[in-house]
């Protein structure tokens, strides 16, 4: 099968890296044969990848493992990692027994509240025989009752000495001053 | 480094992830010993430093450990790895002020994808497309190696990082196009696209930094 100049120009990327199949590869190369311009694009594909050259590896620490897994395990958020999220995926992954502690607490609460409320009731005073003391649990309506009945008492004991003084006044005469003042003290 | 085989010992890792999670430290230090390698091999390529290396890829394992509770298995957990190394490898370059991209338009823009359109392929040809219309020559043979590695990663640092980690991924690490789809989450026509112009990218880096090897 003959394929153009542009279809292997096309497909030459993943020819070079050895991508195509064997049924477009052996066209590609059935063309190159004959045509001088695809071989020279060939060519400069492989000069660029010659130009490609790694560094020397890396020797890895002695006990690299072993130091990051114990980094990682204590909570270690790393150089990069952004505070905020180590915190938070640390917080999930380090502590499983929280939430455990928080429902306890919320249990435990619960039943304090309970107890508490039984032990109230239970210390309050019942029966029949219940009496309220003086000067105990006074509120605004006993307070206005009062108030109303000191009026009264005032009231009435201010008519008993006006009726004595009536019964002096008819039982002996009384001078101008006296009676002014009377008249100034009612 | 060996080409990273996506699917080893899926189940045994299944198994130390979820002893990891029950909290056990031993099940997750061999998780570590088991990646390590390849771990520190992938990181190498963004870092300038062991010790920045060392540093990138401990925090790797301690995110994963963070998140090995969201881990779902549908992929392996190498690549679920590899992500978050890939993505702390980046995230380290971004606040060490080391990310060189700063690319406003549209990787994907210009570059029509081959996935959306798989009987007639449409990848532009090598050397027009990316900006990079001059030819390269090959290394000097009296170079050495180093001194290739050396100009390899100052053009790297030229090109956005998406582009960047394909041709890491690719070159580096031989992954193959569909564990690279997984791994970034995107398809293989975008894969395809990308490496295309990441090469453009990466060529037209070296011809800019050293026109000595720039062939007109």
């Amino acid at each position: 099968m003959n394929i153009s100049c542009d279809n292997v120009r096309s497909l030459l990327p993943s020819y070079l890296d050895g991508e195509l199949s064997e049924e477009q590869a052996a066209p590609m190369r059935a063309h190159l044969i004959d045509c001088h311009a695809c071989r020279e694009s060939v060519h400069e594909g492989t000069v660029v990848r010659r130009w490609l050259v790694p560094r020397d590896e890396i020797a890895i620490p002695q006990g690299f493992a072993a130091r990051v897994a114990r980094r990682a395990f204590a909570g270690d958020p790393g150089l990069l990692v952004p505070a905020g999220d180590a915190e938070a995926q640390s917080a999930s992954r380090g502590a499983p027994i929280l939430p455990f502690v928080l429902k306890l607490c919320a249990v435990a609460a619960a039943v304090l509240f309970c107890l508490s409320l039984a032990i109230q009731s239970a210390s309050l005073p019942s029966g029949d025989d219940l009496e309220a003391k003086d000067g105990y649990f006074f509120d605004d309506i006993e307070a206005q009752d009062l108030e109303s009945q000191s009026a009264i008492d005032l009231r009435s004991k201010a008519s008993r000495k006006v009726e004595r003084r009536q019964a002096l006044d008819a039982s002996e005469p009384r001078t101008d001053e006296e009676s002014a003042a009377d008249g100034d003290d009612e | 480094m060996g080409p990273l085989v996506m699917q080893p010992a899926v189940s045994e890792d299944t198994t130390l992830v979820e002893e990891s999670l029950a909290g056990n430290q031993l099940s997750f230090q061999v998780l570590v010993e088991r990646y390590q390698e390849r771990i520190f091999g992938l990181v190498r390529h963004y870092a300038k430093s062991a010790v920045e290396v060392e540093d990138i890829v401990q925090d790797t394992f301690i995110k994963a450990y963070l998140k090995l509770d969201t881990f779902q298995h549908q992929s392996s957990f190498s690549t679920w790895l590899y992500r978050i190394a890939v993505n702390t490898a980046l995230d380290f370059l971004k606040r060490a002020g080391r990310n060189p991209v700063r690319a406003v338009e549209d990787p994907e823009v210009a570059v029509a994808d081959p996935s959306r359109s798989s009987s007639t392929p449409t990848t532009p040809p090598v050397g027009v497309a990316g900006g990079a219309a001059r030819s390269i020559a090959a290394p000097d043979s009296r170079l050495e190696r180093e001194e290739v590695s050396r100009i390899t990663y100052e053009a790297l640092d030229e090109i956005p990082e998406i582009f960047r980690t394909v041709l890491i991924l690719r070159e580096f690490e031989e992954m193959a196009y569909q564990d690279m789809a997984n791994l970034l989450g995107i398809s293989i026509g975008t894969v395809e696209s990308r490496l295309f112009r990441a090469r453009a990218r990466f060529k037209d880096a070296i011809t800019r930094l050293h026109p000595e090897y720039a062939v007109e």
